[in-house]
């Protein structure tokens, strides 16, 4: 005890010993830096000693001078001030010193150190010492060494007393963690190896689910396949990506920069177009592929988890089993990332082939990098929507769920269903507006409303016949609906969603390329060119023209028409979207275009008032396309427009004054100078010509970057930057070999309008024939590729959806069969009793499915503006599909339940 | 002696996200002692806690509240590979639908166990052949498990739970599944072990024929202990007077 204590002794002694040194080292560094010049006044250096010296001989004014100073009688104060603080900060420092030599423990440096920020605060205070020193920024920094020194001292002192305390406690932590560590390894020992005999056990358990192993592989290198196919085609498809990014410069202004792609702006070059509708498909097949994965994934795990189960039991170790687990999924990440990125590369190479135009090489690693990236986000989003399932649906549950009920609705049958029915008829009724483009999101709100219609009608229906009599001899029939009713609707329900998108969306996407028979009267001139009739060389360009053998040129007046956004998605919140830019014209130059493509055109009102309220629309696009409204946002029906060229401060939330709310009197669809933009841009926007003349000055009181009226003071301020845009129209029917003498002209007019060509890559200031059906040629060979492989690769979802289905309940039937066969019921009836449920499944997906379809595919027609002469044409083509299709569901099924019945009978016999 | 289980306030809840009450008590505080060589019977009504006690006692599941020593260590303070070594090692399992692999062949199965435990290869074999003879399915080794009887299968799943001769055997309700001339097989086997090879065995059973061959019968009702019947010594007895107290249950 005795030696502990005096153990304990000699080690505080040796630490005030250290903290004794460390204190008086600190503080004499302290005095001395007193003695440091540091401080430049005029053309000398003095430390504070000498300064106080200096003031003390020659007095404040001395000091001002020599300093270039203002005088001012604030100085003389703050410099006593100043110097007494340093005074009495060399007072406290000494006093400290004295009670460490006295080995007192008086704790005088927290007042030292007090002083010390006294001191730097003083420094930065005005009419002090510092501002007698020319080098500021110095003198901050000596007088903030004397804090820093104190804090160092204060703080070093106290981790001195703590020293043992510290390293005592990290010393027991250490010694803790390796007891713990030993205990571990004692407590865990394992020793030798596996040997064979357990490797070829995990094996023979893996094999036996190659089969399931496989398919899972499969769909995985699939979904990588088009995730791959996506970023490969991006790249291949982004040169003429460019996009305009809109900054706001130092001085306030707005500032258009063309980002990405090519430094020049191809005239119309690689078919982008046929890139966004690949990329839109690779979605739709990534979002299916999700789905397949989803469902194999829990089809899998169903069956592996009970046999790893059976490892854990019989005492496997943890880390054992996760290595086991993680080997097997590990492996398969990898084949299905090779077999995925060979498929990629061959799809990829099929469209270059199909589509024409896209040539070069698109791997790279960082691309290859992405798509892992993504694939990484869908097996992400794969594993949290499998497990919600899986604990949702309790299928790790140790309790057997084929004997368990699911719940039913009990309450509100009639009014759900009801109000499923609404918001079906309401989605129907929304997607069929030309404004809401076919939006996906509505679609999605449909199905979600047969979703209620199935789930609390079918449960109503059920619940209503068990009260009514006779109900014990429906029993049997519509036992497997009544006890699993939650899975029943859920499986039907997929179906109904996979049969919705063939039979409403993919079939029009296909036979709508059908409705494009006349390519030349979508682009009935060969060149088009938005001219400014101000610009001199413009119209020197056009005189040319008419002189040019071998043109025919026409042209009209005209101005931009831009909207608020012209893009579907929204754009991130740092870019602004891309402002829609259209072609304004009048009444009577919109009858002049029509009777130049159709001598016998007779001339009617389209219903246009004076003050522009009203306009006519022609929506250049081939039918083929989807519905695209004239603006994205800001009520599509009742569109914000603005007859000049793009405000790009107008936020697409909050129209300014220049954008006044029109009213669509009538539209159509047509390519009346050219599906140009194949109705994305460069749609004519038709007002009355009262108007239109009324309309063409307007940009002159319009402040050019946030849409608001300028007041009459403001206008001189915007003259230089207030611009019309284009004025002119000039369509033209030229034969090659004129366009071609004309090319060095047309590039000369494209530099010319350059400005307002970078704003948008994909508005162009003139357009070429053969260019723009080069590419409308490329996006409808897409859609059609596409659309055959979303079909295919959707029924083959449907497929194994079926399958899934039969699999998983594969056990309850034999069970059932078992009972049944038990019960005297013959096969005969047995069998019949399978064909019924199964009956059941198809007779409410077909119904369901063929309703809606037709419902979504009417009013898909009236979106799209189409006349009874193309939905006769084009219903020529889709009722034989959907006809076809939904039988071929039906022998499929009836193939599925026949193998069904036959692998049931079997197991039913073995056992 | 030293106890092979003892289990004081023994508690077991089951949270179920779907359900209408969040949490189900199934075992609401058991307190009970098996020593060694005892061959106990455990019996109750279906959903009174039969199956979730023994999975506390397999040391598959961890007991909600309470205390429950495996050979005088607690098993709440043991790690997780702690309790996968006691079941690879002191405990033989025998489940009603057998847990068979049916990917492995009969012979595979039974060394599961020992092959999980690093066993060498020969003494694998040697071990399951022994059994395989002893319990007359030396024929069937090369089999897989869908091609037998339930019978057959229940006497691999008895050789695969005693072929890493474990201290314990826990059975839930062996003879369930089978008919009742390969009940008698098993249930002698059971009878045989516990006897020749001095084994302690805790059976789950609704059978009372088969819980007279118990020296000892633990019965549960609604999760707590209802009462403990002790085997005289007479079969015969002791089933009257298991029948007799069923009504109870």
């Amino acid at each position: 005890m005795g030696k502990k204590r005096k153990a304990q002794g000699e080690s505080t002694e040796r630490l005030s010993r250290i903290q004794r040194r460390f204190s008086v080292v600190l503080y004499m560094l302290e005095f001395a830096a007193l003695g440091y010049p540091w401080m430049m006044v005029g053309e000398k250096k003095y430390s504070v000693v000498t300064f106080a010296l200096k003031f003390k001989r020659d007095g404040i004014d001395s000091l001002v001078q020599q300093a270039g100073i203002e005088p001012n009688v604030l100085y003389e104060i703050g410099v006593k001030v100043n110097l007494g603080i340093f005074a009495f900060f060399v007072l406290v420092g000494i006093f400290y010193l004295a009670t460490v030599f006295a080995r007192k423990n008086w704790n005088i440096n927290i007042m030292s150190l007090l002083t010390a920020i006294a001191v730097l605060y003083a420094g930065t205070t005005p009419y002090m010492m510092l501002d007698f020193c020319s080098n500021y920024t110095e003198g901050i920094l000596c007088i903030g060494a004397f804090m820093v020194v104190a804090a160092v001292e204060f703080i070093g002192r106290k981790v001195i007393e703590n020293w043992d305390v510290t390293v005592t406690e990290a010393d027991e932590y250490h010694e803790k963690e390796r007891r713990e560590k030993e205990e571990r390894k004692e407590r865990l020992y394992f020793p030798g190896k596996y040997k064979k005999l357990f490797y070829r056990v995990i094996w023979k358990n893996f094999r036996r689910n190659l089969k399931d192993y496989t398919v899972l592989l499969v769909c995985n290198a699939l979904v990588f396949g088009f995730v791959l196919t996506g970023f490969g085609m991006q790249k291949l498809t982004s040169q003429e990506g460019t996009t305009a990014k809109m900054t706001m410069t130092d001085l306030g202004e707005w500032e258009v920069t063309v980002e990405g792609g090519a430094k020049e702006l191809p005239q119309s070059g690689l078919p982008s177009g046929a890139g966004e509708v690949l990329l839109k498909s690779i979605v739709e097949l990534g979002a299916v592929g999700l789905f397949m994965l989803v469902l194999l994934l829990l089809y899998y795990l169903r069956k592996r988890i009970p046999e790893y189960g059976v490892f854990k039991t019989l005492g496997i170790r943890r880390k054992t089993m996760y290595f086991c687990m993680g080997l097997e999924l590990g492996i398969g990440t990898i084949l299905s990332l090779v077999i995925g990125g060979v498929a990629g590369t061959v799809l990829i190479a099929v469209f270059q082939k199909n589509i024409g135009g896209i040539e070069g090489s698109f791997l790279s690693p960082l691309l290859l990098l992405k798509a892992v990236a993504v694939m990484l986000v869908i097996y992400l989003v794969t594993f949290f929507v499998t497990h919600d399932l899986f604990v949702g649906f309790r299928m790790g549950c140790s309790l057997d769920l084929q004997v368990m009920k699911e719940r039913m609705p009990r309450k509100f049958h009639i009014v759900v269903t009801a109000a499923g029915l609404g918001l079906c008829a309401l989605m129907v009724y929304w997607y069929g507006m030309n404004g809401n483009f076919e939006n996906i999101q509505i679609l999605g709100g449909c199905l979600a409303g047969l979703y209620l219609v199935l789930r609390f009608g079918i449960s109503g229906y059920l619940v209503h016949v068990r009260k009514k009599k006779g109900a014990l001899s429906k029993l049997l029939r519509q036992h497997p609906f009544y006890h699993k009713s939650r899975s029943a609707v859920w499986y039907m329900f997929g179906l109904c969603v996979l049969q919705v998108c063939i039979l409403a969306v993919f079939s029009v996407q296909l036979f709508s390329v059908s409705l494009v028979t006349d390519k030349d009267a979508l682009f009935p001139y060969d060149l088009v060119m938005c001219a400014s009739a101000e610009d001199g060389e413009d119209m020197e360009l056009l005189e040319k023209m008419r002189q040019t053998a071998g043109v025919e040129t026409l042209d009209y007046p005209m101005f931009r028409v831009s909207g608020t956004d012209a893009t579907e998605r929204s754009e991130n919140n740092e870019m602004s979207a891309i402002r829609s830019q259209n072609i304004g014209i009048s009444e009577s130059t919109f009858h002049a275009l029509k009777k130049a493509q159709d001598p016998d055109y007779i001339e009617k009102s389209l219903g246009l008032d004076d003050e522009g309220e009203s306009i006519y629309i022609v929506h250049q696009q081939n039918k083929a396309t989807k519905a695209r409204p004239i603006d994205y946002k800001s009520l599509r029906s009742t569109p914000y427009l603005y007859t000049g060229p793009v405000c790009i401060g107008v936020d697409e939330y909050s129209p300014r004054t220049s954008f006044s709310r029109r009213r669509i009197a009538g539209e159509e669809v047509s390519g009346l100078i050219g599906a140009l933009c194949q109705g994305e841009r460069e749609n004519l926007v038709v007002f009355s010509d009262t108007y239109f003349e009324k309309a063409k000055d307007i940009w002159k009181e319009t402040n050019p970057y946030d849409g608001e009226v300028l007041k009459p003071e403001e206008r001189a301020e915007y003259a230089e930057v207030l611009n019309q845009g284009p004025t002119r129209l000039i369509v033209a029917k030229a034969d090659d070999a004129a366009i071609e003498s004309l090319k060095p002209d047309l590039d000369a007019f494209r530099q010319r309008h350059r400005s307002e060509e970078a704003y948008d890559a994909k508005v162009k200031s003139y357009y070429l024939k053969k260019d723009v059906m080069f590419r409308m040629d490329a996006e409808l060979n897409m859609q059609k590729t596409m659309a055959k492989l979303l079909i295919f690769i959707f029924f083959a979802a449907e497929l194994l959806l079926l399958g899934i289905k039969m699999m998983t309940e594969k056990k309850m039937n034999v069970r059932r069969t078992e009972f049944l066969n038990c019960m005297g019921m013959r096969k005969k009836e047995r069998r019949k009793l399978v064909r019924w449920e199964m009956g059941v499944y198809y007779s409410i997906v077909a119904l369901c499915s063929a309703g809606l379809s037709t419902a979504l595919l009417l009013t898909t027609f009236h979106a799209r503006i189409y006349t009874a002469e193309d939905i006769k044409m084009i219903s020529a083509k889709l009722l034989p599909f959907g006809v076809s299709e939904l039988a071929a569901l039906g022998i499929l099924m009836w193939v599925l339940t026949e193998w069904n019945i036959r692998q049931v009978e079997k197991k039913t016999r073995e056992a | 002696m030293e106890s092979v289980l003892r289990a004081e306030k023994l508690i077991r809840n089951y949270k179920l996200p779907n359900a209408e009450e969040d949490t189900i008590k199934v075992l609401k505080g058991l307190d009970f002692v098996i020593e060694q060589n005892e061959f106990v019977g455990i019996m109750g009504k279906s959903g009174c806690g039969k199956t979730t006690l023994l999975k506390l006692l397999g040391l598959i599941e961890r007991p909600t509240g309470g205390e429950m020593y495996f050979k005088e260590k607690k098993v709440k303070e043991l790690w997780e590979d702690e309790l996968a070594d006691l079941r690879r090692r002191k405990i033989g399992f025998v489940f009603q639908d057998f847990y068979l692999m049916d990917s492995l062949t009969v012979e595979e199965n039974i060394m599961l166990p020992m092959i999980l435990d690093k066993a060498e290869e020969e003494s694998c074999y040697e071990s399951a052949r022994g059994y395989a003879e002893h319990f007359r399915i030396n024929a069937l080794m090369r089999k897989y498990p869908y091609e037998l009887s339930g019978g057959e299968r229940q006497r691999v799943a008895i050789c695969r739970a005693l072929v890493n001769r474990p201290d314990l055997i826990l059975a839930d309700e062996p003879t369930g599944n089978l008919d009742s001339q390969s009940g008698k097989i098993v249930i002698d086997a059971l009878d045989q072990i516990h006897k020749e090879h001095k084994k302690t065995i805790i059976m789950v059973t609704h059978d009372p024929q088969v819980a007279s061959y118990c020296s000892r019968i633990i019965l549960l009702k609604d999760g707590l202990i209802l009462d403990e019947l002790k085997n005289g010594g007479n079969r015969e007895e002791f089933y009257q007077e298991i029948l007799g107290r069923m009504a109870d249950l």
